[in-house]
């Protein structure tokens, strides 16, 4: 049984009305990674490393972003966004005795890398040419999370919502921009820029904010943090977005949608044996390659489960 | 004990001694329980990785000088193999 979630239709299993990058992205790369991951819940019982750290890394500098938004200065919204980043990463017991630093056996990503890469990163910016955007309703557009009705609607009627969160809408040269921040331990070239295009997260993202915020978007302008055991290095580059290419998306949004209530109505979501292999493997691969009547004893033993809501969580890193 | 792995940025990805050193003044306050650390705590921890960036940044740009300093052009060697050798001696003899 799924835990129950709110961003799904009350009658209709498996059918999910409110999508967010995460849960469009894996129906995407597979309907059944999507089926085991969204609908059902199952995620490993070892939360990864990237996702920790990048969750904690994005949370310290929205921190940064927002004391800034208030007016306060560079020197005590850096202090502000280490002492979200410390606190974040002191995993305290039930029991209220004093607990522990969040211990991480990678060399790369771990709590003091974490730090200082907030620091560096707040220190290699501080001169920021990209300013914030100032909204209509004269507040800075910081921590944005959006909802909105699409045109595309159940065999039912009812509109699918997108939804997601978006980090920073800054204006460059004249031109507005999403602003996202990202993570790895490979040394950042133009090829790992190229992979922002196409991009499923990225387009949602230029999508959403010119819905949303009447702005005409231009791209996004990517900060890209390289963390090594010894150093943190960044680079920053425009993604671009044109018109024609954000319809393109969108269209094929609808087409993914339908297909997506299909599967629902069939109560089956195939495999796409040939994405097994993405991104160092997908983390299901080993139940998948077992035989339908096991797979079950599979997901118990090596997941846990939570719900996937779009509307109550954030996901998107 | 198994063979120690090489990565492709090894070297950059190795810790200086002095980045080393840095780290070292900072694990009490990162030991510590952050509801304990104060504003001035902190502004140290920053201070501190304020400096380990100078000093790789420093170091980044020895480095980088070094791999952009035109290397020297070597003198050629005479060649003193025993050929040439006898050529040079037939030289002497015959002037």
């Amino acid at each position: 049984m799924p835990p129950s979630n709110s961003s799904f239709h009350p009658t209709i299993p498996g059918l999910q009305i409110a999508w967010d990058s995460t849960s469009l992205g894996a129906f995407k790369t597979c309907p059944r990674k999507y089926q085991l991951s969204i609908i059902e819940g199952w995620t490993p019982r070892r939360t990864s490393v990237h996702l920790i750290f990048g969750l904690h890394y994005h949370k310290a500098l929205e921190r940064y972003d927002h004391s800034r938004s208030l007016g306060v200065d560079h020197e005590q919204a850096t202090i502000d966004a280490v002492r979200q980043a410390l606190s974040d990463t002191w995993e305290r017991p039930e029991d209220q005795s004093r607990g522990g630093p969040w211990l991480s056996d990678d060399q790369y990503k771990n709590r003091s890398t974490l730090v200082r890469t907030i620091v560096w990163y707040l220190d290699h910016f501080s001169e920021d040419p990209v300013q914030t955007v100032q909204l209509a309703n004269g507040k800075p557009a910081v921590e944005l999370s959006f909802r909105f009705a699409s045109d595309f609607t159940t065999q039912t009627g009812e509109p699918f919502v997108i939804c997601g969160h978006l980090d920073r809408l800054g204006e460059y040269n004249g031109h507005t921009y999403v602003l996202d921040r990202k993570t790895t331990k490979s040394p950042i070239s133009p090829h790992w820029f190229s992979e922002f295009t196409p991009h499923n997260q990225f387009s949602l993202y230029c999508f959403a904010a010119k819905v949303i915020y009447q702005h005409e978007v231009k791209g996004l302008i990517v900060d890209g943090a390289q963390i090594a055991v010894g150093f943190s290095r960044f680079e920053r580059a425009i993604i671009p977005r044109t018109e024609s290419q954000l319809e393109e998306w969108w269209k094929e949004l609808g087409m993914t949608l339908k297909l997506a209530e299909y599967y629902a109505h069939m109560g089956h979501w195939p495999m796409n044996d040939t994405a097994c292999g993405n991104y160092g493997g997908c983390p299901f691969r080993e139940v998948c390659s077992k035989p339908p009547g096991i797979r079950e004893q599979w997901l118990n033993g090596m997941f846990t489960k939570r719900a996937w809501d779009p509307l109550q969580i954030r996901g998107d890193i | 004990m198994s063979p120690s792995t090489t990565t492709p940025n090894q070297e950059e990805n190795q810790s200086s001694p002095l980045t080393e050193a840095r780290t070292d003044s900072l694990n009490i306050l990162f030991a510590m329980d952050p509801e304990k650390l104060t504003d001035p705590d902190i502004a140290r921890i920053v201070e501190n990785l304020r400096e380990s960036r100078k000093l790789w940044q420093n170091k980044q740009q020895e480095k980088d000088l070094k791999e952009t300093k035109p290397k020297a052009v070597k003198a050629k060697k005479p060649d003193l193999s025993a050929k040439s050798a006898a050529e040079l001696l037939d030289f002497l003899s015959d002037s």
